[in-house]
């Protein structure tokens, strides 16, 4: 367990190595992220039957004697709902790099970003005191800046530093929380613990202004979704958009590991005002979404919609629900990532043709049914474990708030007949099929490795951990 | 005698250095000669600076506590590096290098004396000597030999620093007879309410401020900075700043400490000014190296903020944020160096558009090295400023903890313009082929900084002891 | 059992869907249809001998909720499956027989796993399973429509349908605290929104039968060819649909307002129906609108037999399949033409074809008649007899028009379609099994056979064709336009609060302040910094006054 752990955390960094000292304008670097995900995907896949057996419990693991004499000891460690968050990830990681283009492929700098972002988010989703957390948690800022910079169109100097300052200011929150936590325990501090210290009621108030900003900071929340639309809305590199879509899942991870341990009871009239501005922002994105015309801005206010909806199960819901929600989120991170794969490949494919965005899947057969597959699962249709899994949550929802649950499901409605509506449009047709357009379909072995995950999602549907043995 | 000739033996090299290179007569062919003699000549005061580590320089006016040491390690290591990157500056611009090496020398020199100095009058002779080696250097690095208002700026408030040294000097001779730090001490110890007494002190702290460049006493030096040739910014990032806060803790932990607590809320300002006007500073300009000129008025005030009080805990978080920015500076100053078009280092910011896509590893440096400085984690300067902040934390500033932090986002786009510029926009010109020294020096650099991350006790922990030593 | 039946048609469409050659996808589709035949006939054998019996496989455990996958083998549960199975049997035959699709196994694997999805809709005990197999349902709707794009009103309707009821089913979940479907009962005593929740539900099951106001979806199958079309009208949406109705009435009762919304819909949607069967043109609208009115028919009288499935009501469904395959066989001999006018204009070349046909639609009505009969009762008499009257009066009307219309140009059919007289035969037989149970003094089924003729031959159909020229009638405009406008309004309202809030609020409030406080701060900054002499002078005043004020306020107190 504490080998593996330890062997999960270095493989990234290991891959970031190789991938540095690959050769230039070559796929070399390409190939070495790809296996270096793979293989830490299954290393993955072997700790996941341990915590699988021990349950919700959270299974220590590696520990790092960092600073000993100031009591600093970094400890990392597992639970099921860390575990397929992270298996998530790298499979979001992996589509991301399935799709991008032969010449996406070569870009060194690229590849660097994703494996250093891999690198930070195994280590804040299996970390397991406050100051690694923080640690991988302020570590995503670079490479998100840097991927998002270099690849996401920011010609604007102002949307730029909207997009980084977002990052930043939610590192710097954490650190706040940090700092006040560090200051009452006298030193490093497990996760579980926090709830612990005793903390005179303004310090315990700091630190849960300090942490509720830090993970709202990265959550598409209301006002901040506006600026998060800015910066994806030119972002027309599959890998890039798929690690700036991961961002709001940094947030809901954090709410999830701190929620139920910081809150004071003095905070707790905040929650309306969450929960409202959640549901509200739920029904607003939902609203912009359908008022778009194209697909990618649709898929944007869908993952908006359903990170906040992640987000108020956290808040509203006690803990007992975090096997749904990682169920739910594993796919939903999936799922995701594929339909802005295929979004975007159809998009080049217009670009390339000359023909019309509009009717593009009708010239893709494999495409078109990898793409109605994914949207089908999306909208939260009985192919994957995401559907019975969002009935508990929403369920649940209800039981707690009523008119929230109303406000959730209508979002939820209007943008997954958004989406729907979309992919409608784009396989149909006006006329016959103009058989002088000739685009290219995606290749066997891109079809294959969707028809797998196909298969993933599936098979999830009757029990969303058979993949553990 | 010859025991304090052969303890002073290490300055003593650095005297000959400073009369041959200053005044020494040199052939215009001779560049590298010059580099290799600075080279040897500063390796020779390096050994014997360690090798008589506990001995004081001049006995009877200095002292040679660890702490001093500490600080004199730096400024040797800045004085290595500087010497190995200005030599690639001085052969690419055909210059002569004798100047720069005789003020490294006496940067050096009177470095080393101010940090471990326990006189007074050695402390205003070492502040002084550092001023002029700056004024020279600033001058020297004017274009066309044409003296700015900036420098002549510079020249003149160090005529006020030396009077301000120099009377308060005279004066407190006056009153107690002698111009130890330890009979000084119990002077302020007498008169701590005093007006005079105020005066006095102020008078001596003055002109560290300004050497420092905290604000509002930044004027001359972060401006100079971006009209300065490229090793002259090296220098003034790097070589006084190290002897100077080493100095600076010195006099207040050996002798103003009776009268800090009138000094408290001055301090406070000081530090919250340079903050405030570091980061505004480095986003209002276009000059890479006035940015960073601003930056460090930034970070220095960070360090200042938390070194305030003086104590153990304070001195060693502020040196702790002040090693990492060290750290983080060279490598900045590396990769600048690295960065030429047409044989012409770079000035402005738009000079650099799509630095990346020709020299990437010194771009990725670059940037992490901005991120270092911004204390973001896993990077050195995140150690740093979590030590920093920490201490804050600890003294219930919270309020200064918001206004870092709120700063922090201001400088954080002074950072994101050079990353955007260096990183995100499309070439439009070529670069010149790196010198591999400079690669090896940036190498370094990264490799430090690796090992600091991993194993932070190294200095951290271990280097506390030493520091703790002002204190004794 | 039942769950023989579903892993027997598991393996009849996994088999069937392999992708194979022209010939071997002959074959195979004839294998599937006689291997599904066989099931057929085994699950009539343990229908007839009553076996009862619970498969339950624990799904999933959630929060001390189990989520179960039930089949439950009872008479109830056998008497619903039945009808959806014979029909799944025919449509699979017809499949054989006509050339209704290039492969035609993988329409027979289709029509397999919507049956197992139905089964399981029907045998289901918890909510998650029911809604799952609801939701699969939808999905393979997807596939038996296949060109979905031109149907996506139809699609989104039913999307939208799922919703509600996922969230109804989500709310009872919530208040009753269990999966379990009997729980619905307890929703009655301690429920909240209770009328909300009903009508909501009702609405859903309402769109998935395409009644009126929601009937919009339905229409649009008229895009897609005619077998699919009435496959989806009977084996997909309208029997979930009808399922779900009876499966949840005790949710629907909470609702005072309950029978006046389903009576108010069922008698509007007939009258709307039939009344658009006699003015539409197009032959296959015509037909999804008599669909639509016998689902408000079978609607209506489920809840006067207290949501109690009787035996005739899968008779019933038969019969109306029945005749709606003899709509096909018209429209197939017409030379699939769309417009009733351009039918009327073709010559009659298929003279046997079209008597054979008129001769199963009488005997289909003989078979309604029959069954109507037998149901027949106070409480439903209003509707049995307005039903019958309309159906008979528009299809005798169009029959009519088709047949009898006085042809001015003489349009011969381009194909010489050959009888296909093992359809016939099919269908013949069928008829006459339904009617196997009739009695001499049945007066409903003698009147009917007397009636529809008469009705055929007196009916003005000439009168009654100017009414496919009034425009206004035939392009429903008024729909188009009202289901545009809601659509229209949601996106106006998307894009009018991203304007306000996003543009003007957070963007040019928000924003702009901000760049305004640094735009601000870096000028002051500039301009201290423009003239070192005035701007240091003025620092060097405040450090001044730092100084002084710092001394002041620690003198006295520097201990």
């Amino acid at each position: 367990m504490v080998d593996l752990m330890s062997i999960l955390l270095i493989i990234p960094l290991l891959g970031c190595m190789f991938a540095l000292f690959a050769r230039k304008n070559d796929v070399n670097a390409f190939y070495v992220t790809i296996f270096t995900i793979v293989s830490d995907m299954a290393v993955l896949l072997c700790l996941l039957p341990n915590v699988v057996r021990i349950g919700g419990d959270a299974v220590n693991g590696w520990t790092y004697q960092w600073l000993m004499p100031m009591n600093v000891e970094l400890s990392f460690g597992a639970d099921v709902f860390s575990m397929l968050l992270l298996l998530g990830v790298y499979l979001a990681l992996l589509i991301g790099l399935v799709g991008l283009l032969p010449q996406q492929r070569k870009s060194k700098s690229l590849l660097l970003s994703t494996l250093y972002f891999a690198w930070c988010m195994t280590g804040f989703l299996t970390a397991r005191d406050m100051l690694s957390f923080y640690i991988f948690f302020a570590g995503m800022v670079p490479p998100l800046v840097m991927s998002v910079g270099n690849f996401g169109n920011v010609r604007k100097m102002s949307s730029l530093y909207v997009f980084f300052a977002l990052c930043f200011v939610g590192a710097l929150m954490l650190l706040t929380a940090t700092l006040v936590i560090y200051r009452f325990n006298h030193g490093n501090i497990g996760l579980l613990e926090i709830a612990l210290i005793r903390m005179p009621k303004y310090a315990a108030l700091v630190v849960w202004i300090g942490v509720c900003a830090a993970f709202l900071s990265r959550i598409p929340i209301w006002p901040l979704h506006h600026w998060f639309s800015l910066v994806c809305g030119g972002i027309k590199n599959p890998l890039v958009y798929i690690i700036f879509n991961l961002m709001p899942l940094t947030g809901i991870y954090g709410f999830m590991r701190f929620w139920q341990l910081t809150v004071p009871e003095s905070a707790e009239v905040f929650l309306p005002i969450m929960t409202t501005f959640g549901v509200l922002t739920m029904l607003f994105a939902a609203f912009i979404g359908i008022s778009h015309k194209d697909f990618l801005p649709k898929l944007f206010s869908y993952s908006a919609v359903y990170y906040l909806l992640f987000l108020l199960v956290i808040v509203l819901l006690d803990t007992k629900y975090a096997q749904n929600i990682a169920y739910s989120l594993f796919i939903f991170l999936i799922v995701n990532a594929t339909l802005t794969v295929s979004e975007l490949w159809s998009e080049n494919a217009c670009a390339e043709s000359k023909c019309d965005y509009r009717g593009i899947l009708a010239y893709m057969p494999k495409l078109s049914k990898v793409f109605a597959f994914f949207v089908l699962v999306a909208v939260g249709l009985p192919i994957s474990s995401m559907f019975w899994n969002n009935f508990v949550l929403i369920s649940a929802l209800f039981k707690e708030n009523f008119a929230a649950g109303i406000g959730v499901m209508t979002a939820i409605t209007l943008i997954g007949m958004g989406i729907m509506f979309e992919l409608f449009m784009m396989r149909s047709l006006p006329e016959n099929i103009d058989s002088e357009v000739w685009v290219e379909d995606i290749s066997d072995k891109q079809t294959a490795f969707f028809m797998a995950i196909v298969v993933l999602l599936f098979l999830s549907f009757f029990d969303p951990l058979w993949f553990v043995f | 005698m010859i025991e304090g000739l052969v303890y002073f033996s290490p300055l003593l090299i650095a005297i000959i250095a400073v009369l041959i290179l200053m005044f020494g007569e040199h052939e215009e062919d001779e560049q590298y000669r010059c580099f290799r003699f600075s080279r040897v000549m500063m390796l020779i005061s390096f050994a014997l600076a360690v090798i008589f580590y506990n001995k004081p320089p001049i006995t009877g006016l200095s002292d040679g506590s660890s702490f001093a040491l500490v600080f004199e390690l730096l400024l040797y290591a800045g004085g290595f590096v500087l010497l190995y990157l200005s030599r690639r500056w001085f052969a690419a611009m055909h210059r002569l290098a004798y100047v720069f090496c005789g003020c490294l020398f006496m940067s050096l020199l009177f470095g080393y004396l101010l940090i471990s100095s326990y006189n007074l009058a050695l402390t205003a002779v070492s502040i002084i000597m550092i001023c002029i080696s700056n004024y020279i250097l600033l001058k020297d690095s004017d274009n066309q030999r044409e003296i700015s208002f900036g420098t002549r700026l510079y020249l003149l408030l160090t005529f006020v620093c030396m009077f301000m040294l120099v009377g308060a000097s005279v004066l407190l001779y006056h009153r107690c007879g002698a111009l130890d730090y330890e009979v000084l001490r119990l002077y302020f110890e007498l008169n701590k309410d005093s007006a005079e007494t105020f005066v006095l002190a102020t008078m001596m702290i003055l002109p560290f401020l300004f050497l420092l460049g905290l604000a509002p006493l930044h004027f001359c030096v972060a401006e100079s900075l971006g009209k300065a040739t490229l090793p002259v910014f090296a220098y003034l990032m790097l070589m006084p700043i190290t002897a100077v806060w080493g100095g600076f803790i010195q006099l207040n932990v050996s002798m103003l400490t009776p009268v800090l607590p009138l000094f408290r809320l001055f301090y406070i300002a000081i530090a919250l000014a340079s903050v405030g006007i570091g980061a505004v500073g480095a986003c209002s300009g276009q000059n890479i190296r006035k940015i960073f000129g601003y930056a460090s008025v930034y970070h220095f005030g960070i360090a200042f903020l938390t070194l305030r009080r003086f104590t153990p805990n304070a001195i060693n978080a502020s040196c702790v944020y002040l090693f990492a920015y060290l750290l983080a500076m060279f490598g900045i100053c590396a990769c600048l160096f690295g960065l030429k078009k047409k044989g012409e280092y770079l000035f402005m910011l738009s000079e650099f558009e799509g630095a990346a896509q020709k020299r990437p590893y010194i771009s990725v440096m670059m940037v992490i090295f901005m991120f270092s400085l911004l204390g973001l984690p896993p990077f050195i300067g995140f150690l740093g400023l979590f030590s920093a902040l920490n201490y804050l934390a600890l003294h219930h500033h919270y309020y200064q903890l918001l206004y870092l932090l709120t700063t922090m986002l201001v400088l954080g786009y002074a950072y994101l313009q050079i990353i955007k510029v260096l990183c995100f926009e499309e070439r439009k010109t070529s670069f010149d082929r790196v010198d591999r020294g400079i690669y090896t020096a940036i190498l370094l650099n990264a490799v430090l900084m690796a090992i600091l991350i991993l194993q932070p006790h190294y200095w951290l922990e271990d280097v506390k002891p030493l520091l703790e030593t002002v204190l004794q | 059992m039942i769950i023989y039946t579903v892993l027997l048609l598991f393996i009849i469409g996994a088999l069937s869907s392999i992708k194979t050659g022209v010939k071997v996808d002959k074959a195979l589709a004839f294998v599937s249809f006689t291997s599904l035949f066989v099931v057929f006939a085994d699950f009539c054998e343990s229908m007839i001998a009553g076996e009862t019996h619970t498969f339950s496989f624990m799904w999933n455990t959630s929060q001390g909720q189990d989520i179960k996958f039930d089949i439950v083998s009872n008479p109830y549960n056998y008497a619903l499956i039945i009808s959806c199975f014979a029909i799944t049997v025919l449509a699979c035959l017809h499949n054989l027989l006509f050339r209704y699709e290039e492969r035609r196994a993988a329409y027979n694997a289709v029509l397999c796993f919507n049956l197992i999805a139905l089964i399981l809709l029907i045998t289901s005990n918890n909510f998650v399973q029911l809604i799952s197999a609801l939701f699969i349902t939808d999905i393979l709707a997807l596939f038996l429509i296949n060109n979905s794009a031109t149907c996506r009103l139809f699609c989104m309707m039913n999307m939208l349908a799922d919703m509600m009821l996922f969230m109804v089913m989500a709310i009872i979940n919530a208040r009753v605290d269990s999966l379990d479907l009997e729980q619905v009962l307890l929703y009655q005593q301690n429920g909240i929104h209770t009328d909300w929740t009903a009508l909501v539900g009702l609405s859903a099951i309402f769109i998935k039968f395409g009644f009126f106001v929601f009937h919009q979806g339905v229409i649009e199958l008229k895009n897609i060819r005619f077998h699919r079309m009435q496959n989806v009208m009977f084996l997909s949406s309208p029997f979930a649909a009808l399922i779900l109705l009876s499966k949840f009435n005790a949710l629907w009762r909470v609702s005072a307002y309950f029978t006046l919304y389903l009576d108010v819909m069922c008698i509007v949607t007939g009258v709307w129906a039939f009344c658009h069967s006699v003015w539409v043109n197009n032959y296959k609208t015509k037909t999804i609108y008599w669909m639509t009115a016998f689902w408000a028919l079978m609607v209506e009288l489920l809840r006067l037999s207290d949501f109690m499935w009787l035996p005739q009501y899968g008779n019933l469904i038969l019969e109306m399949y029945v005749f709606v395959t003899a709509l096909y066989l018209i429209y197939y001999y017409n030379n699939r033409r769309n417009l009733t006018t351009q039918m009327m204009q073709l010559r009659l070349t298929h003279k046997k074809c079209l008597a054979s046909i008129l001769l199963i639609i009488m005997l289909m009505i003989m078979a309604s008649a029959q069954t109507l009969s037998t149901i027949y009762n106070a409480k439903n008499m209003f509707y049995i007899l307005g039903f019958a009257v309309l159906f008979l009066l528009s299809v005798a009307l169009v029959i009519g028009q088709i047949y009898f219309y006085p042809r001015r140009h003489h349009v011969t059919a381009q194909h010489d379609m050959t009888f296909k007289w093992a359809v016939f035969a099919e269908l013949t037989v069928l008829c006459v099994w339904l009617l196997r149970t009739l009695q001499s003094e049945n007066y409903a089924v003698w009147g009917s056979v007397i009636v529809f003729p008469a009705l055929m031959l007196l009916m003005p159909v000439t009168k009654m064709r100017a009414l496919y020229d009034i425009p206004f009638l035939q392009e429903n405009k008024f729909w188009d336009f009202s289901y545009h406008r809601i659509v229209r309004s949601l996106r106006m309202c998307g894009r009018f609060a991203g304007l306000l809030i996003d543009r003007l609020f957070l963007e040019k409030v928000m924003l702009s302040a901000a760049t305004a406080v640094s735009v601000a701060c870096i000028r002051m900054f500039r301009r201290l910094h423009g003239s070192p002499f005035f701007g240091g002078l003025t620092v060097l005043c405040l450090l001044g006054g730092v100084l002084w004020y710092s001394y002041q306020s620690a003198r006295g107190n520097n201990g």
